[in-house]
């Protein structure tokens, strides 16, 4: 595919990193030092100038593009820039990122052709706002196509060894240690394993209790670390799910302005962020989950980390750069994507997936997901699906009249069937094959 | 350093070489010569490199910076001893000298050591100007071209270990397809110059070399006197037009046919060699007139074609400038200090570095009279950094030294100053022939066999632009911290 990228900032960059290979890719940017980092090392073709300037799209020789990417940190520039380019070279899809929430309540994806809006906020606070539904869960993916989910837990350390039996419900990661891995349908569970679980909403929820005890089942009170635009964002869900926000800010301004967006129902502190006087006086050993929410990775470790220390229940970390996420992965903190991060892969997961197959990576991209829903009409239809010899680390199901069933020999595909690979990444590719050859 | 990654790119390289060595096997069979021999080595170094290229089949190519510039330099060893084995087989010469005409054929210096090359096989004639015409658009971007069809990352460092011009722009994102296209654009530039030259009277063996010669701006010729042996205007013209095009910035083709852009053709750095080639050759015409007495048309033909030749660095002749006068040999040195347009064939200085070397020191200039100005150096509107800048200047001090160095050597060999001077810029500049004992007429092939070897060694300096080689020299190359 031919992309053009208008943006080389840190979602650029990764994404033109990964994009790279397998793809054409072009980027736009004014400055010439991140466009020097970006020639340096990965083969693509990058031009200096600036976005909205109809002459910066001229310099590109192949006028057919595939696939127009806006990833500035600017909305205005990004949805001027994709007129702009639309008017000068022809584009296929359009992809945009957009700050502002309030550009969701306008028609303006459909007057300009946008083909996907990604509101990175909205994509991180709403996570959060999934793991209050889900509070003993590290994790949480819905899907589009159906109900089931895959939802990550820590085991706690009071936990006997277990061998979950659902029928709905099957394991398909299990990170011990280092380790990480995709076992079998029935695998015996241990002690502070990280476990992925696949399954309807009902049977998942019965093996959580049973597998952290140490999480209380609601959450009532929250701590959010940090009152950047991203503070904002997760207090707000948080207050909307009744739950009594705290958030600790060092800056006043910013403290201000978060208690104005809030309208006062949070209560804001204005501290440094290390005093451990802060965490007695303000009773946040009390709070159920604490977030830390800074636009700092090595903040968000090292706040993480010593909140761990002082036995805060649930730490929740946001991270913002890649590089860092399987650090603090495997620091056994809790992360959740930052806006950065979740519009990084937002693009990816929606350049991945073709209409009715959907791709989605998790365990900090460990391990991949492919989905293939059938149709009405599909080809698909009454033909046999036939699972490879099956290698270690992968697993395939399908889910049938809201069962989940290990494909584990040839079965005819029928109408409303979804099918579904978990691969550890390395392997991901061979399913792809599979999933779109069945 | 990992050396899995090194022989699978030298023998990927090795293989293709062999493949095209095929085609002298293939000139030996017209020509119904002796090429058994030739056929045997060409198998052997084909099987050999295919064998290590099938053992490390299942490894991933991934160069880092130091294996990529030590790749680099041992690919030109390989270069000088397959391309050596040809000609050490078929002629009566050392191997040394075999290495030294087989690195002049890399390398598109265009110096040799045969004195009579009429006697030789044609299978032979054709293999020199094969290494030309591979060497000139540098088998790298050949082989990132291959490459990276094969490995779709990690050909990246080598592209910029080996690249001719200051810096190796793209057209397209992926480096492959800018890679393949130069290769159309030069493959479309000889198949153009050698129809011409069979129009103008050469028959198609000759044609094919002197298209190969000239589009890589090597040299070698098949006859003793070089292009004067044709003894025909439209011949000569021709090769002035096609040298001067096969020393401009290959982008600039590749803007225009690929694409139907000629704004390749308005950089400063085209518009100077073009002012400087044509002054110089009216400043040679000139003399030329004044001193031979030729008509003002013959002497415009052999200045014109004696300065772009000299220029371009190919080092064809088709009249002994070195016998002119003074003056004239004045002319033709500034001419061989020039060279030709970065991303070319051509080697030497490269106008670009004169363009950036006279705006730096003019803007200096300017800033005693102007202390608390803003003043930067443009090159066709963009400012340029000042690492940039110092790494030019850098480059002229490498140029100079290593040529100061080749000199004192030859000089010390007993050889005239002249011969010295010459010779140095002619090796290290890729150029070819030089004045005195190395003019148009003569040859190499009066050092000894460790004097050639020291003289690989500077045209392959030259040809990789200095760096590439004396990294190898630094201390923090070989250390692994």
């Amino acid at each position: 595919m031919d992309i053009l990228i208008a943006g080389a900032g840190t979602v650029g960059f990764n994404l033109a990193r990964t994009l790279s290979v397998g793809h054409n890719v072009i980027v736009i940017d004014r400055n010439v030092e991140a466009l020097e980092r970006l020639q340096e090392s990965l083969d693509i073709l990058t031009i200096r100038g600036d976005i909205e300037d109809p002459s910066t799209y001229k310099k590109i020789i192949d006028k057919n593009i595939d696939l127009f990417i806006a990833v500035t940190d600017t909305d205005e520039a990004n949805i001027i820039s994709i007129i702009i380019a639309n008017d000068t070279i022809k584009i296929k899809r359009k992809f945009i990122r957009l700050k502002n929430k309030f550009f969701a309540k306008t028609s303006i994806k459909e007057k300009i052709g946008i083909d996907k809006t990604i509101f990175p906020l909205r994509i991180t606070s709403q996570t959060i706002g999934t793991l209050i539904q889900y509070p003993k869960s590290n994790n949480v993916k819905s899907f589009k196509y159906t109900d089931f989910k895959l939802i990550s837990v820590r085991v706690s350390n009071n936990v006997k060894p277990f061998t979950p039996n659902y029928e709905n419900v099957a394991i398909v990661g299990v990170e011990r240690g280092k380790f990480f891995y995709i076992p079998k349908k029935n695998e015996t569970i241990y002690p502070n394993d990280l476990v992925y679980l696949f399954g309807t909403d009902e049977d998942v929820r019965k093996i959580l209790s049973i597998l952290d005890t140490d999480t209380p089942t609601k959450i009532q009170r929250c701590v959010v670390y940090g009152a950047s635009a991203l503070g904002i964002a997760i207090a707000t869900i948080l207050i909307e799910n009744d739950i009594e926000v705290k958030i600790i800010e060092k800056d006043i301004k910013l403290c201000e302005l978060a208690e104005e967006k809030l309208g006062g129902v949070a209560t804001i502190i204005n501290s440094i962020y290390s005093s451990k006087t802060l965490y007695e006086e303000e009773g946040l050993s009390h709070a159920d989950m604490i977030i830390v929410a800074t636009a700092n990775d090595e903040y968000n470790i090292v706040k993480s980390m010593e909140l761990k220390e002082h036995g805060a229940n649930k730490v929740v970390a946001i991270n913002n750069e890649i590089e860092y996420y399987n650090l603090m992965h495997s620091l056994g903190i809790i992360v959740v994507r930052g806006p950065k991060m979740s519009a990084y892969n937002a693009i990816l997961e929606n350049i991945n997936s073709h209409g009715v197959i959907t791709e989605r990576i998790y365990c900090g991209g460990k391990a991949t997901i492919y989905m293939h829903k059938i149709f009405e009409g599909s080809k698909y239809i009454e033909k046999f699906a036939k699972p490879f010899h099956l290698l270690d680390n992968m697993s395939l199901y399908i889910i049938r009249d809201e069962k989940l069933i290990a494909l584990n020999e040839k079965i005819v595909i029928l109408e409303k069937d979804t099918i579904i690979s978990f691969s550890v990444t390395e392997l991901a590719p061979k399913a792809k094959v599979w999933m779109y050859g069945l | 350093m990992d050396f899995k990654n090194i022989f699978k790119i030298l023998s990927i390289v090795g293989t293709v070489l062999g493949i095209f060595f095929l085609l002298d096997v293939f000139v030996g069979f017209i020509y119904d010569e002796r090429y058994l021999k030739l056929l045997i080595f060409d198998a052997l170094f084909i099987s050999v490199n295919l064998l290590i290229w099938l053992l490390l089949a299942k490894h991933q190519i991934n160069l880092k910076i130091k294996e990529s510039v030590l790749t680099v330099n041992l690919l030109w060893i390989l270069l000088g001893i397959a391309g050596a084995i040809p000609l050490a087989l078929y002629s009566d010469i050392s191997f040394s000298s075999a290495v030294f005409e087989a690195i002049s054929g890399f390398t598109t210096t265009g110096a040799t050591v045969y004195g009579d090359l009429e006697s030789l096989p044609f299978m032979l004639l054709f293999h020199r100007s094969l290494t030309h015409w591979i060497g000139g658009m540098g088998i790298i971007v050949l082989g990132v071209g291959l490459l990276s069809i094969i490995n779709p990352t990690g050909s990246l460092s080598l592209f910029k270990a080996e690249s001719t011009g200051i810096s190796m722009e793209k057209l397209t994102p992926k480096i492959k397809h800018t890679a393949l296209s130069l290769w159309g654009v030069y493959v479309i530039l000889t198949i153009v110059d050698m129809t011409l030259l069979k129009l103008f009277g050469m028959n198609w063996f000759d044609a094919i070399n002197h298209a190969f010669s000239t589009i890589s701006t090597g040299g070698f010729s098949t006859k003793n006197n070089s292009i004067a042996y044709f003894n025909n205007d439209g011949v000569i013209w021709v090769t002035t037009i096609f040298m001067m095009l096969a020393a401009t910035n290959f982008l600039a083709h590749l803007k225009f046919f690929y694409y139907n852009d000629a704004s390749g053709y308005k950089s400063e750095e085209f518009k100077w060699f073009v002012i400087i080639f044509l002054f110089l050759g009216s400043m040679l015409t000139i003399v030329h007139v004044d001193v031979s007495g030729d008509t003002f048309y013959d002497a415009a033909k052999h200045s014109f074609f004696t300065i772009s030749s000299v220029m371009t660095t190919t080092g064809f002749a088709t009249v002994n400038y070195a016998s002119w006068s003074h003056t004239a040999i004045g002319v033709v040195f500034v001419a061989m200090l020039i060279g030709g347009n970065a991303g070319s064939t051509a080697g030497g200085m490269k106008v670009i570095r004169y363009v950036v070397i006279v705006k730096t020191i003019l803007s200096e200039l300017k800033r005693i009279i102007h202390p608390n100005a803003f003043i930067s150096v443009f090159v066709d509107g963009i400012k340029l950094k000042n690492t940039i800048i110092s790494s030019t200047f850098v480059f002229f001090f490498l140029y100079v030294l290593t040529t100061i160095i080749v000199t004192l050597y030859i000089y010390s060999k007993g050889l005239d100053a002249m011969t010295s001077i010459s010779g140095a810029i002619a090796i290290v500049g890729n150029i070819g022939p030089g004045f005195s004992l190395v003019g148009p007429e003569d040859n190499f092939n009066f050092f000894n066999d460790f004097d050639k070897i020291v003289l690989s060694i500077a045209m392959i300096i030259g040809r990789l632009e200095f760096y590439t080689v004396f990294v190898l020299f630094s201390a923090s190359f070989w250390k692994k911290f």
